[in-house]
């Protein structure tokens, strides 16, 4: 019986070889679709991730909210030290409440002169991180609220305080949020109070360097970031942080977004926001006004 | 009546997808979401090897394929390539060690240390390759290194926690050769 088993083995070799070897072909194949038909892909990617995650939903919140325990059953022991940074905080604090009060106070005044309404087009969506991705190099998480709740990819999403991301994926009932310290992640902004735009690049750190800045002498550390509303992509003034100024000399932004906690998060509704919703077509495309396209294809045709 | 053998194997084949998913699980929990100088452990792809180099026959190469290409999906990874590598690598793993009774832990990591570290390569070449962002060297390092270190704890996770050991010699014939 052995020896049976044994000459079948043998014989099952070669074909099982050619077996793995059609097997990683249909993989490599699913990997170059995703290549070139990349939205189609992650709408797929999406749909799947729809499909799974909230059925894990019942675990996901007691088990992280449990293990969130710990964590902070563990900070007990350095309680004095926190005592003491939390108090000196406080006080600080308590001066910027008054330049903030006054300010209120003069901001409504000159509003009050010059008759301006705010418009209310930014209304929001809070959802609840059900997960994060569990890969070691992307940095995204997964929100409880989706196409149901009318989500739309590319909308910004914050905390209670700053920036976190933006909404890249959307299945059914959830979607996902790539954040700022993706390594995928460029979001234009403007440092103030220099006025300078440049563009938010994620590293896999939890400062993000900024790049293509007009100027970078007109930038110092402790400068404001918040987003520019530049190519539609993002509704404008949203704080990001603040400029820090790394060991490597680079400009860095300290995220206001407590990124240690992401619990609720704000999704903001963006009424027109930009689409991408094929291959090979840029935001700017858009700009090009129809007719000079449509003189150079005659041109090309004639 | 289902032959005790094959029922058992489908128990185990039951019992690994089982720890894959809670394995996945754990690591989508949204703890981390800081990012960290080290990056974490593959444990998915640790745990399989160590269940591959003590019971191939309880991993098929299909199971193996499904949950990775699952979790690519899920870990927002580029779909297909790094499943691929785990495919080929399984394999390899499965080939060497299956004829071998007595392998020493030492000899059994450095062994998978270097299917670990070519699978980590060549996924990063195929991205680089079509041009898509691969993480960089150093990170890739380290994360070679750091799985390498947990990998006797997912040997002991399969031995002692899941009861999952190599054959004895005489065990051979009725769980191993049914093909």
């Amino acid at each position: 019986m052995a020896r049976d088993n044994r000459g079948s083995e043998d014989y099952g070799r070669p074909v099982r070889r050619i077996l793995i070897g059609c097997l990683v072909l249909a993989l490599m194949a699913s990997f170059l679709v995703w290549r070139i038909d990349n939205p189609r892909m992650e709408r797929f990617r999406s749909a799947v991730v729809d499909r799974v995650v909230p059925n894990f939903d019942w675990a996901f919140v007691p088990v992280t909210r449990v293990a969130r325990m710990f964590e902070d059953f563990q900070s007990y022991t350095r309680i004095y030290e926190q005592n003491q940074e939390l108090r000196r905080e406080l006080q600080q604090m308590k001066s910027w409440r008054e330049a903030a009060l006054q300010l209120e106070q003069e901001n409504a005044r000159l509003l009050d002169l010059n008759n301006v309404r705010q418009s209310a087009q930014l209304t929001y969506v809070t959802g609840v991180v059900l997960a994060d991705n569990g890969s070691p190099f992307r940095r995204s998480v997964l929100l409880n609220v989706g196409a149901r709740d009318g989500i739309q990819d590319g909308w910004a999403t914050m905390d209670g305080l700053g920036l976190v991301g933006r909404i890249a994926g959307v299945g059914e009932k959830s979607s996902r949020v790539i954040l700022l310290t993706d390594t995928s992640s460029r979001i234009p902004i403007i440092i103030q109070p220099s006025g300078q735009k440049a563009l938010l690049a994620g590293d896999n750190t939890l400062a993000p360097p900024i790049d293509i800045v007009e100027s970078i002498e007109d930038v110092r550390a402790g400068d404001r970031v918040v987003t520019s509303g530049d190519g539609q992509v993002f509704p404008a003034d949203i704080l990001v942080g603040q400029i820090t100024q790394g060991p490597d000399r680079r400009f860095r932004v300290r995220l206001a977004a407590d990124y240690a906690r992401l619990e609720f998060l704000r999704v903001l509704r963006t009424p027109e926001s930009e689409t991408i919703d094929s291959t090979g077509r840029l935001i700017a495309a858009d700009e090009i006004p129809l007719t000079s396209v449509k003189a150079s294809e005659e041109d090309v045709d004639g | 009546m289902v032959d005790p053998a094959t029922s058992r194997r489908w128990f185990y084949r039951g019992l690994f997808l089982l720890t894959c998913v809670i394995v996945i699980f754990l690591q989508m929990l949204p703890l981390g979401t800081i990012p960290n100088r080290l990056p974490a452990p593959d444990a998915l792809f640790a745990i399989t090897a160590a269940w591959v180099m003590r019971r191939p026959r309880q991993t098929p190469v299909l199971l193996i394929c499904v949950v990775f290409f699952v979790a690519d999906m899920l870990f927002l990874r580029p779909p297909g390539v790094w499943t691929a590598a785990v495919v080929l690598g399984t394999e390899v793993l499965r080939r060497q060690v299956s004829t071998r009774q007595d392998v020493t832990i030492i000899l059994e990591m450095a062994f998978f240390a270097g299917v670990f570290a070519a699978m980590v390569a060549m996924n990063t070449l195929v991205l680089l390759m079509f041009g898509v962002d691969a993480p960089d060297v150093l990170t890739s390092a380290l994360h070679v290194v750091i799985t390498v270190a947990f990998y006797p704890l997912s040997i002991g996770l399969c031995r002692f926690g899941l009861g999952v050991r190599r054959p004895r010699p005489g065990e051979i014939d009725v769980d191993e050769a049914i093909a």
